[in-house]
Order: C-alpha cells, then structure tokens, then sequence
C-alpha cells in the first residue's frame, strides 16, 4: 500500500516538474531564437569577412586585427570612455544634489520634481534634436542668453573643444532625473527616527550623511551607476543626431561607428567585431565599477529589507 | 442530376475565382521628397482608376532607404515591386541582381511600349541613372560621350531630375548695387563680404553673405564642396585605373578646398557654425533672413519661397552655379553637385508587368506634365518634350540647366561609394573647421581612399 503511494507521490511529482518544464518552454524558445542564437551568431560572423552582397569568407580574429591596428577605433574608443565617464561623474554628483534637494518637504515640490522628470522621459533622439537647436551657434538659445550674459558665443557643435561637451550636456540634461529617481526612492527608506536621532545627538550634517544617508543610497547609486554606465557606453542616437560623429569623429562613439559598417558600408563582420568590443567594455567596467561601489561589509538586514 | 451538379460546381468555383480574385497591388519603396504624396495623389486619382491596380508609396527617412533596398534585395523578397533609388546605389543594386533589364522584348522592346528611351529623356541623363556600369560620370558631360553606352543594361528610369543651383537674395542685390549673380566664384566671394552684415549694430553679424551647410553626416559637406572642386579642374578619381591617388588630392584639389573653407576660416562670410549645419540650419538660415546668398536643391527653394514657411519668400532668385575661371584661357567652368534619381523594378517582384505599366503611366508627358505642374511637388522632369515648358519656373530651369549644360557632376556608383565617401566627409569636416589643412585633409582622403578602391573586389584589377 506504501509503495503504491510512493508510486503515485512520485508520478505527482514527474507530472508537476513536466507541467513546470512545459511553462518555462515558450520563454526558452524565445530566448533561444531573440537573444541567444543572434548573440552566437554575431560571435560567428565577426569571424567572417562578410560584406552584404558578397561570399562570406572566414578569417579568424582579422576583424577584429583590423579594429585594432585602426586609429579611428582607438580614437572612438577613447572618445566613448571619455563621454561615459564624464557623464557619470556629472549625472551622480547632480543627480545625488538634486535628490537631496527634492526631498525636502516644502509645498510645491511635487511640481518641481514631475518637471524635473519630464526630461527621461523624451526618446534620445528627440532630445538630440531638441538639443541641437538649442546649441547652434547661431540660432541657439544656449548662446542667446551666454550672450546677454556678457559671455562670447561659443561654437559647441563645431569646435573640436566643445562638440564632446554638446553630447554630454545633452545626456545630463536627459539622465541625471533618473539618478535622482533613484536617489529619492533610497532616501524614502530610511528610517525617520534614525534621522530625528541624529539630530538629536547634534550629528553634523556631514555625519549624518556619511553614516546614515550614505549606506542607505549605496544600493540606488550602485544601480543608477550601472544603468548609466551602461547606456552611455553604448550611445549612439544623440552623437548621430546632434553632430553625426563630427567635426572630423570626434565625438564618433563606438555604435556610431558600428552603425555605420552595418548601414552604411554593410560590413557585417566588422559591425559584430565591434559590438563584441563593446559588450567586453562594458563587462570590464561594469566589473570595476561593482567592485569599487559595492558594499565592503555586509549590509544590515533592515538596510536590505528596503526593496531597492 | 450529376450534369447539375457539375454545372453548379464550375459556377460556384468561377464565383469563388471572382470574389476572392487577388487584387494587385503595387508597393513602392521610395525616397521621401515632396513629389511622393504628389505621385500617392496622382496614382491613386488616375492610375488606380483606370488600371484597377492600387499603389502604395511608402517612404521611410532618406538614411534608411538604401538599407532597406538592400535587405529587400538580399532576401529576395517580393515586398516591393519598383524601387525610387538615389543615384549612387545603382551599382550596388544591380551588382545584387536586384534591378530588372528594362531594355528587353518584355518592356521597352515590347510592340505595346510606350516608352521611347532614346527619344523621351534627356540622353547623357537617362544613360547615366539608368544604365550601369559607366565609367564614372562621363555620360552626364557635354558632348557624346553617352553614346558608347547606347548597348550597355537599362535597369531604370528617370524618376527626378536636377542639380545643386545657386540661389540669391534680388531685393539685397539690388540695394547693394550689384547688377546680378556671379559668374564666378571670385564674384561670389567679393558679393558675400558685401552682403555679410550687422544690421542691429550690435556688434554680431545678422546677415552672413552666403550659407551651406558642411555637416560631417551623411554626404553633407560633399554635397557643397563638391562644385568648387570640380570647376577647379580636379577630379575624384580615375574611373579606368580606379585610381584616387594623386587625383583627389591634386594641385588644384588643393586649391579648391583652400578656397572653399576660406570663405569660412578667412573671409568670415559664412556662417561658422554651417561646420554642424544640414537641411534643417539652411532651410531656418533661407527663410529667417540669415543669409544673401544659398546652395539650393528645387524642393528647398520651394520651402524658402512658400510665404507660409518662409520670411524671405519670393525675394530669391535662381541661376546656375558661378565657375572657376580659368586664368591662361579666361574660361569660365562651371560645376554642380548632381542630385537625381531613378526608378527600376525590383527583380523578384511577382507583379512586373503591372509595374512596366505603372512605370510607363508615371513617364507619360501627361503625368510628368501634372508634377511639374504641382508647385507642391518641386518636381523637374527629364522629359525632352517638356523642357522648354519648364523654362518658365525659375528654380527648376535652373535645375535642369545643370543636366542640359553637362554642369551636373556625381559620386562613385559603385558598391564602395559609402565608404569612400565616409573619408571623404570626415576629412573635409576637419579642413572646414580648420583642424586640418586642405593638402593634409586630400592626402588623408586620397591614401585611405585608395585603400578601399585598391581591396575592392569590383576594382578590374581584382575582378
């Protein structure tokens, strides 16, 4: 009689772990077919010599030699890192500014940060558009009010010194909200009684910073550095818009780049060897940036209990 | 009873055949200039009812067409039965085997056909856009040279018709006490330190001489350079030898771009900011009183003098681009950058004869007559029984001056074109703002691209 429950128990169970398999099959056929084989896929054509329109011909790692004996590929490389990590450095000390500063209850707040969000919420190549007119030298608003100011007219989208600053201007202006998104969900979670303690022990405000709101916004900035890192490291609408990679290239990313092997000179191979360059990029950095934000001591268990 | 039966059966599958008969529709991949609603309106006004054929023009953001003619091509796709191409892609298309021969007994050879190839266009011009490969441009030049391809595929037609003009300010002249467009580029120069101006006495210029733009995207600044270096007497490459070295960067390519960025960096009669500008900066330049003097394709100068649109409308007047004059024989060339495009039918369509016909209404002098006739549509035809017709509209006469006159001149049409041209603009960009200098901008331009030309499987010597 026991076995035979057994028997059935475990018949119940191989039915269950098949129902469960059948659940998971659609996810995994589309993972399969959407992510996993184009990823392998470009792996295997940027091995290739493979030009549309021509017999692909296999050779090896010279793509990708090619890149690198290339000094455009530096130059863009550099001029990506340069922009990615500018933008971060900005968007986090604004972004952690700003958080700060919206959560303070004072009436009317609410309005200031639905405005201050309006920007994320534009698709970059709108915000590249918006940003190219207000940046031109001549009819721009940007130098209108420079002007009346008492400053000269600046030549941001043509003078080699400024175009990098147009791009990065333009990704603050439309990134930096969601640092302070994130900023103001981690200073919601923490404790008010923590705070009203602090004040009450006279903490300076640089102390309640360091040991109250710091380790409580450690998580949000980790996440909002990773976001950024990662989308700036892979921009390319705004760069393509406001000056097309110009003057010269430089403020060509490495997308604009790789953008214009596939679309332009449909150089397929090329375009995959660049994209594989950026998915490492991207997992180097976001390894050392993990590495360097991440929490050295275990978090206490009401810190992580935060949702974030 | 079984007779009946049978009788019953053959009507209801006729009736079947009948109402779910496929109706044949024409899809069009075309460029987004303002003569595709104009051909929408007219094909689905005229066509359409008197075929029974629908058509549908879609025409996606000019940097995605060429793309999208390709995945189309590559995948063999029927999708679109008859393709709107730019000039420089026919290489690439019919190298694809994605163009269909026109010139056989199916279209232009079949006793029905109402096209007359020989007769109907402008000669050198339809060779040109149509027939591939030529050896570079020479069939646009004066004379005929044309006719050594009068054997070579027709893989399309003429679908526009024009080049790059020179457009200038009449009321602004005329107060300057300037008697009329340049001759040549010495004039023009000497008219725009004229007419760059502070009109507030602020201290910053209102009103720069001239305007074009000199982008780095796309074939911007190509596209105005362009005829200054030709009218100089350079040349982008030997189309024989496939050959950019010590051509692109010639003596006198060298001069030509000197003076070309000098009206930027020395003279300071343009805009500096044009280093960023494209269609959108020149078009807000033409219409807000920004400049005296523009390069212009047709469709713009329609924006510019639409009073709708436009500060400036109706004060511009049209000639042909001002030229080099040659100082040992007092010769004045001229040069313009070539802008047309053609139309051909997609090889895997499975309705060609259906786009035979709607290719061969769209060329007809009725319908050609009522696009030209559409101010809307800034449309310019290379019909020969229309030209002397289209010699009463200012702008586009202008415009086809440059293709009668042989001024018109073009890229590569070969698949490398892109790639050649990507230096190309880079370069320039840089010379433009003074980065680099001209000779050192050309010998970066000719080494890089002799590079592409000499890898190149299409190059004879590889082929």
């Amino acid at each position: 009689m026991t076995e035979r429950i057994d028997v059935l128990v475990r018949r119940r169970h191989r039915e269950e772990l098949r129902f469960r398999l059948l659940l998971f099959v659609p996810t995994i056929v589309f993972l399969v077919l959407m992510v996993i084989f184009p990823l392998v896929y470009s792996v295997n054509i940027s091995f290739y010599d493979y030009v549309r329109g021509r017999e692909p011909r296999f050779i090896g790692f010279g793509n990708y030699a090619q890149l690198f004996r290339s000094e455009q590929f530096w130059l863009v490389t550099w001029i990506t890192l340069r922009i990615t990590l500018t933008c971060l450095a900005i968007e986090m000390g604004l972004g952690l500014l700003l958080g700060f500063a919206l959560s303070q209850k004072i009436p009317g707040m609410g309005f200031f940060r639905l405005l201050i969000f309006l920007p994320m919420m534009l698709a970059p190549l709108v915000a590249g558009l918006f940003w190219r007119l207000l940046l031109d030298q001549t009819f721009g608003l940007v130098n209108f009010f420079l002007e009346r100011l008492g400053f000269g007219a600046v030549e941001w989208l043509t003078d080699p010194r400024f175009a990098i600053w147009g791009i990065i201007i333009t990704d603050v202006w439309q990134w930096t909200p969601f640092v302070v998104l994130l900023v103001l969900a981690g200073l919601g979670t923490i404790p008010q009684e923590l705070q009203e303690a602090a004040i009450l022990d006279r903490a300076s405000p640089w102390m309640r910073f360091r040991n109250i709101y710091l380790p409580y916004l450690r998580m949000p900035i980790l996440i909002a550095v990773l976001f950024r890192s990662i989308d700036t490291l892979k921009m390319f609408d705004v760069p393509y818009i406001l000056t097309g990679g110009g003057p010269g290239d430089l403020t060509t990313t490495l997308s604009l780049l790789g953008y214009r092997n596939l679309f332009s000179f449909f150089k397929v191979g090329v375009a995959s060897a660049i994209s594989w360059f950026v998915v490492i990029i991207v997992n180097i950095l976001v390894n050392v940036l993990l590495k360097v934000l991440s929490p050295r001591k275990k978090i206490p268990r009401e810190m992580v209990d935060t949702g974030l | 009873m079984k007779r009946w039966f049978l009788v019953l059966f053959v009507v209801l599958c006729m009736g079947w055949s009948v109402v779910f008969a496929e109706e044949v529709t024409l899809r069009i991949l075309s460029l987004p200039w303002p003569q595709t609603p104009v051909e929408q309106r007219l094909a689905n006004e005229i066509f359409t009812q008197r075929t029974g054929i629908k058509v549908i023009i879609e025409s996606p953001p000019y940097q995605f067409v060429e793309y999208k003619i390709r995945e189309i091509i590559d995948s063999r796709s029927d999708e679109y039965d008859l393709f709107e191409y730019d000039s420089q892609w026919i290489g690439e298309m019919v190298l694809a085997g994605g163009l269909e021969r026109l010139d056989t007994p199916e279209y232009l050879f079949s006793p029905e056909s109402t096209i007359n190839f020989e007769k109907d266009f402008i000669q050198g011009f339809a060779t040109y856009i149509g027939k591939f490969p030529t050896l570079g441009d020479d069939a646009l030049r004066p004379g005929d040279a044309w006719k050594k391809y009068t054997d070579a595929p027709l893989y399309g037609l003429p679908w526009t018709c024009g080049g790059l003009i020179f457009s200038y300010r009449k009321d602004l002249y005329a107060e300057a006490g300037i008697p009329g467009p340049p001759e040549t580029w010495d004039e023009m120069l000497e008219y725009a330190k004229k007419l760059t101006v502070d009109v507030d006495g602020d201290g910053k210029i209102d009103r720069y001489g001239i305007a074009w733009y000199a982008t780095r995207l796309s074939d911007g600044i190509t596209q105005q350079w362009l005829p200054f270096h030709f009218s100089f007497g350079a040349e982008l490459w030997d189309p024989e030898t496939w050959t950019a070295q010590g051509i692109i960067n010639s003596d006198k390519a060298v001069e030509a771009l000197q003076f070309f960025v000098d009206f930027n960096l020395k003279h300071k009669v343009v805009d500096p900011a044009t280093a960023n500008w494209f269609v959108d900066e020149i078009m807000n330049a033409a219409t807000q009183d920004k400049c005296a003097m523009w390069f212009t394709w047709v469709s713009f100068a329609n924006v510019a003098d639409n009073p709708a649109l436009s500060k400036t409308a109706g004060k511009w007047g049209y000639t042909v681009m001002p030229g080099y004059r040659d100082p040992q024989t007092g010769q004045i060339r001229r040069a313009s950058t070539f802008g047309s495009q053609g139309i051909g039918i997609n090889a895997f369509s499975k309705h060609k004869k259906e786009a035979w016909l709607y290719l061969q209404w769209l060329k007809s002098y009725e319908i050609e007559k009522m696009l030209v006739d559409d101010p809307t549509a800034g449309y310019a035809s290379a019909r020969t029984d229309l030209l002397d017709y289209q010699k009463q509209f200012e702008p586009k006469w202008a415009s086809i001056r440059t293709i009668v006159e042989g001024i018109a001149r073009d890229v590569w049409t070969w698949p490398e074109y892109a790639e050649l041209l990507d230096i190309q603009q880079r370069e320039l960009n840089l010379a433009y703002i003074g980065k680099k200098t001209p000779k050192e901008a050309l010998d970066n331009i000719a080494l890089l691209q002799q590079q592409v030309l000499d890898t190149s499987p299409n190059n004879p010597k590889n082929r």
